[in-house]
Order: C-alpha cells, then sequence, then structure tokens
C-alpha cells in the first residue's frame, strides 16, 4: 500500500510538473491542481495506514487510523478548489480579452 | 479578556460580511467598511495594550485544550504586528474611497479588503501551523481577487502569474505540515518546539524546517521567488499595492521569525547560511531591478524586493541586536512603503502616466506631496534623522559584529543605491522642468492618506527611544520561546482534559484507554517515528 501511494504522489508531481512548463495556461492550471491533489495524498499519508481501521478508538482495541490529516486534507480540498475556480474564470477573462491561451502570447509584464 | 485575541480576526469577518449584504448602496458600504477598518485597529491597540500589561494572551478555540485544538496567541511581536498592519490597512482604505471608482466599491472592493485583513491578522495570532495555512489562503485568495480588480489585461496576467506561484507554495507547505505532522504528531506550535527541543536526532526536521523557509520565502519574495512581486504589486489598485508592499510580504517575514524562534529553535543554524546568501542576492537583484526601471510603481515594487533583503539578512543574522534592527526596519518599510505607493498613486492620478520620465515639474503644483514622497525616499534609503537610518545602521552593525564583513558592506552599498534610485525618481517627478500644462486635481481625501503616513514616520523618528524599547521587549520575548509555550500551557493547566473530547470521543472506552483520543495519537506517532 505504501509503495502503491508513493508511486501515485510521484505520479502526481511528475505529471504536474511536466504540465506547469507548459506554455497553454490552461494545462498550467490543470498541472496546478494535479500538484495539489499530490501534496494532499502525501498529506493523507502522513496519518498511517492500517487496513480498514477506522478513524476512531472503536471498543475493540487501539487499532485505528488517525483522523486528524483526513479532516486536514478535507481543508486543503476546499481550498485548492476555490483557488483552481478562481484562476480558470482569469484565464477565462484573459482569453476573451486577448483571444489566446498562450503564456507566450499573453506575455506583456517583464516579471 | 481573553476574547480580545479573535477581535482583530472576527471583527473584519463580519464587516465583509455586512458589507456584502448590504447590496448596492454605496455610502452605507463606505460608512460600514471604515467604521470596521477603525474598529479593527482600535482592538489590535488594545490587545497590544493588555499583553504588554499581562503577558501573552492565548484564546483555545471551541475550548479545545491546546495540543489538540487550535489557538491563538498574542504575545509582543504578533500584537504589535497586527497594530502595525491595521493601522496601515486603515489608511489604505480612506485612500480607497477616494481612489476605487464607484461601481467597484459598490460591488466586492470592501468586502475583499477586510477578508485580506482577516487573513493577515489571523496569520499572525495563529499558533497553529495548519491554522497558518488557512490564513495564508484567505489572505491570498482575496489578495488575487483584489490584484485583478479593475480586469485590466495585464492585471490579470500579474495575477496570473501570483496566483501560480503561490499556489505551487501552498502544495509546498502542505508537503512541509504533512511531513512535519507525520514526524512530530503534533501541529501545535508551542506543543511542536517542546517536542522537537526533547529530540536526540532531529531525522528529517532540517528538511522541514527549509521548506518553511522556502514556502515564506515566497510570500517575503527571496532570491528564487521573487519574480512575481514586481509584477503584481505594481499592476494592483495603488491601496492594494501599499497593503501588498506594507504589510503582505511582512506576513513572510513574520512567519520564519516565528518559526525560527519558537519551533525549530535548534535547527536555526541549517538555515542560516540559506537565508544568508538568500537574502544578499535579493538585496543585490532588488537593487538592481529598481535602477533600470522607468515605470514608478514597478521602481517601488523592485524597491520592495531589495529591502526584503535587508529584513532576511537580519532574520539570517539572528542575533539580537540584529533582530532589533529588523523589527525596526519591518515597521519603517511598512509605513515608508505604503506611504510612497499612495502618494505615487496621487501622482499617477494627476499626471495621468506612469512614466518617471514623462512627469516633471510637480513640486509647484503638489508641493505638500512633494514632501510627503521625499519623507519616504528618505526613510527607504535610510537617511539620518529619520529612523529608517537607525534600522540599516544597526542591521549593519550587527553583520559586523556577527562577523560577516562582507555583508555588511554589500547592504551599506545597497542603501546608497536605494538612496541613489529613489532620489533620483523623486527629483524626476517633482523638480525637473516639467511639461508645462497643469496636473489634475486629485482627491484630498488620497493626499491625506499619504500625509497621515508621513507624519506617523516622523513621529517614530521623534519617538525613537521608546520605540526601539518597545522593539528590544519584543526580541527579548522572542529569544525566550518559554514565556510563549509556558502563556499557551497555562491554558491547558486551568482547563485540565478537553471536556468536549473526553465527552465525545472517550466516553465508553476501556480503562485502558481512557485518554483523549488526540493525544493517544500523538504518542503512538512519538513512537513509532514515521508511519
Amino acid at each position: 500500500m505504501t509503495t502503491f501511494l508513493a508511486l501515485t504522489i510521484g505520479v502526481l508531481f511528475g505529471t504536474g510538473t511536466f504540465l506547469l512548463l507548459r506554455r497553454n495556461a490552461l494545462k498550467v492550471i490543470i498541472g496546478l491542481s494535479l500538484i495539489s491533489h499530490g501534496a494532499n495524498v502525501l498529506l493523507v499519508t502522513s496519518g498511517g495506514f492500517g487496513g480498514n481501521y477506522p478513524p476512531i478508538i472503536g471498543p475493540g482495541g487501539p487499532a485505528y487510523v488517525d483522523p486528524l490529516p483526513q479532516a486536514l486534507v478535507l481543508t486543503a480540498i476546499v481550498i485548492s478548489f476555490g483557488v483552481t475556480a478562481f484562476l480558470v474564470v482569469l484565464l477565462y477573462r484573459l482569453y476573451k480579452r486577448t483571444g489566446t491561451v498562450d503564456m507566450d502570447q499573453i506575455r506583456r509584464l517583464k516579471g | 479578556m481573553k476574547a480580545l485575541v479573535i477581535l482583530p480576526i472576527v471583527i473584519p469577518l463580519a464587516t465583509a460580511i455586512i458589507t456584502i449584504f448590504l447590496g448596492r448602496s454605496l455610502r452605507g458600504k463606505v460608512v460600514v467598511s471604515l467604521v470596521g477598518g477603525g474598529a479593527t485597529f482600535a482592538s489590535a491597540l488594545l490587545l497590544l495594550r493588555t499583553v504588554w500589561n499581562h503577558g501573552p494572551v492565548v484564546h483555545t478555540m471551541g475550548s479545545w485544550s491546546p495540543p489538540f485544538g487550535i489557538i491563538l496567541v498574542a504575545d509582543l511581536l504578533s500584537s504589535g504586528i497586527v497594530v502595525l498592519s491595521s493601522g496601515v490597512a486603515m489608511v489604505a482604505l480612506c485612500y480607497s474611497v477616494g481612489y476605487v471608482d464607484e461601481e467597484g466599491q459598490r460591488l466586492a472592493y470592501h468586502p475583499l479588503f477586510h477578508l485580506l485583513m482577516m487573513g493577515i491578522h489571523g496569520a499572525f495570532l495563529t499558533g497553529d501551523i495548519f491554522n497558518l495555512f488557512v490564513f495564508f489562503e484567505i489572505l491570498l485568495i482575496s489578495s488575487y481577487a483584489l490584484v485583478a480588480f479593475a480586469g485590466e489585461d495585464y492585471q490579470l496576467e500579474a495575477t496570473l502569474k501570483y496566483a501560480t506561484i503561490n499556489l505551487i507554495a501552498s502544495a509546498v507547505f502542505l508537503l512541509a505540515v504533512g511531513g512535519l505532522y507525520g514526524t512530530m504528531g503534533s501541529l501545535n506550535m508551542a506543543d511542536l518546539s517542546l517536542k522537537i527541543a526533547r529530540l536526540q536526532d532531529p531525522g528529517p526536521l532540517p528538511a522541514i524546517f527549509l521548506l518553511f523557509i522556502a514556502v515564506f520565502g515566497v510570500k517575503a519574495s527571496m532570491f528564487p521567488f521573487y519574480f512575481w512581486l514586481p509584477d503584481a504589486h505594481s499592476s494592483a489598485p495603488t491601496p492594494i499595492s501599499a497593503m501588498l508592499s506594507g504589510v503582505l510580504i511582512k506576513v513572510g517575514a513574520y512567519s520564519i521569525l516565528r518559526i525560527s524562534s519558537v519551533l525549530f529553535v535548534a535547527l536555526r543554524a541549517d538555515a542560516q547560511g540559506w537565508l544568508l546568501t538568500l537574502a544578499a542576492i535579493t538585496m543585490v537583484v532588488g537593487a538592481c531591478g529598481a535602477l533600470a526601471q522607468s515605470d514608478i510603481k514597478r521602481l517601488l515594487a523592485y524597491s520592495s524586493v531589495g529591502q526584503m533583503g535587508y529584513i532576511l539578512l537580519g532574520l539570517g543574522i539572528g542575533t539580537p541586536l540584529a533582530l532589533v534592527g529588523t523589527l525596526l526596519f519591518i515597521v519603517n518599510h511598512a509605513l515608508a512603503k505604503a506611504m510612497l505607493f499612495l502618494t505615487a498613486g496621487v501622482v499617477i492620478e494627476a499626471t495621468e502616466t506612469r512614466e518617471i520620465g514623462s512627469m516633471g515639474g510637480l513640486s509647484r503644483h503638489m508641493p505638500w506631496t512633494a514632501g510627503t514622497f521625499f519623507v519616504g525616499v528618505m526613510a527607504i534609503a535610510g537617511v539620518p534623522p529619520l529612523f529608517g537610518f537607525f534600522a540599516k545602521f544597526l542591521l549593519i552593525k550587527a553583520a559586523l559584529e556577527a562577523g560577516y564583513g562582507f555583508l555588511a558592506a554589500l547592504a551599506a552599498v545597497l542603501a546608497i543605491a536605494t538612496l541613489w534610485y529613489l532620489f533620483a525618481a523623486w527629483q524626476q517627478i517633482f523638480w525637473r522642468e516639467g511639461s508645462g500644462h497643469p496636473p489634475r486635481v486629485t482627491s484630498r481625501l488620497m493626499k491625506g492618506s499619504g500625509f497621515v503616513l508621513a507624519g506617523l514616520i516622523l513621529a517614530g523618528t521623534i519617538l525613537l527611544n521608546p520605540l526601539v524599547d518597545f522593539l528590544m521587549a519584543v526580541e527579548g520575548q522572542l529569544r525566550q520561546p518559554g514565556t510563549y509555550i509556558a502563556a499557551v500551557f497555562r491554558e491547558v493547566a486551568q482547563k485540565g482534559v478537553p471536556p468536549s473530547a473526553s465527552t465525545k470521543l472517550g466516553a465508553n472506552l476501556p480503562k485502558s484507554h481512557a485518554v483523549s483520543p488526540p493525544m493517544k495519537v500523538g504518542a503512538v506517532h512519538i513512537e513509532g517515528g514515521l508511519p
């Protein structure tokens, strides 16, 4: 399970980074949300895995999964959803104004 | 009295909600917004007075005691910087009333501004590392919307860059938080500080510490991550530029100071080399960038990058003298840079251009504005007798005493460069022979805002002794994280086991597990290391 998740996180970060380096701004935004997903999965793993254990200590004994990282991830997902929605609207405005989503053609400011 | 800590967060939130529901009434929105801003500032002052008289104030959210629940902590540093930021915000808010067009004010300007304030104050006051992330996101999302507020092409582009780099930083922040929680099993800064101090082998903590520094470095425009700043700060509406450059980048510096003085005290040496190197490069890059600009707002934005280099330098040196210098520098830069942006907005409004080359001869038409801008230039450049001089002097002296002769020399040379590019800009805008036709009339409110901040800088210069005494007290509290930790855990001692935790989750546990669950969680992680 840990290996599988490590691979998932790696693939999410790798794909995200690849997409971030594209000129198409829409792909950049998709890459950003992939990277936040990677970070979220990593945050979940910091709570530990115990198979099908519940996130509370039941009467049966101490086998449980730490609930806190799941709460944190929930918050982080909501935040990244909000920011991604804002970015998509922003890019749509920019597309309407300039007629392109190519960062090289949008670029006016010099950094 | 404990509830005082949440006021600087709750008042802006309430104001934002009320201004949303006021519909399209311009007068109502402006009045509520200004009253809310004033009330925030007043509550911040009250908080600072309480902290000064009675020591750190801790508030537990929802009565969940410290290691488990979220807490807000106001010590001298956080309450002092909340006073500074709410004061600058109040001035910027008055300026906005004259600057932002009526339609914008009817729409979302006031709610967004107050949400920005809420995020900033929350980030300063929180004692929980994940809560810090949440408040960062609140302030960032409102600042994205505010930078793009007028919807011009260049603003949208700047916001896209600003949001992209900060979204990556947020992901890295989550990585660091995940790593920290996985290693230490806690998110409370005071609790983490105790646990980290007890560790024999730091394990992955130095790497996590550096991740945090990088994340906060993005906010503080540290060298490899500074390039969003000149675009965002120069494209934003002027009062927002003042907020971004005056207050928002200090959130990054504050966070570095907070985690290196409470959380990772033992590991501070690991980050020192990085901080000093990057600070030196940041100073050089900012000064070189500013020298090359012909657009007044971009010049001021690059100057912010360079000045942040000084602040990071002080944090890197980390001796008491350097920290007092850094704090003085933060006060000086917050007031002076906000004032320069506001005054530059007046000048841009009057001449309808942002190119320094097309302005000129304005001192004849607007002598008071010329004087205000001059005070700002001298304060940022650090010319005696203004207290910006003492801030730079303390930093350079601290660098020399700590044995960083090269950095001290670099800081001194770049201080002269700062004086050069700012004074040249001032001279071209106000003194040179102008184009002849008189500038447009600008609103009194906008000019007055600049005067208020200039007055504060002069007042700070006159009252330098009490100011430095106060900052030395702040530094003294930072040097002893014990005060902070003790204040947090006094809360636990008074309350005992969190009532909600024991009733909700632990009620039907067998005797052997009759500890509150989150404590168990912490214990599992400490014993097992990385899960």
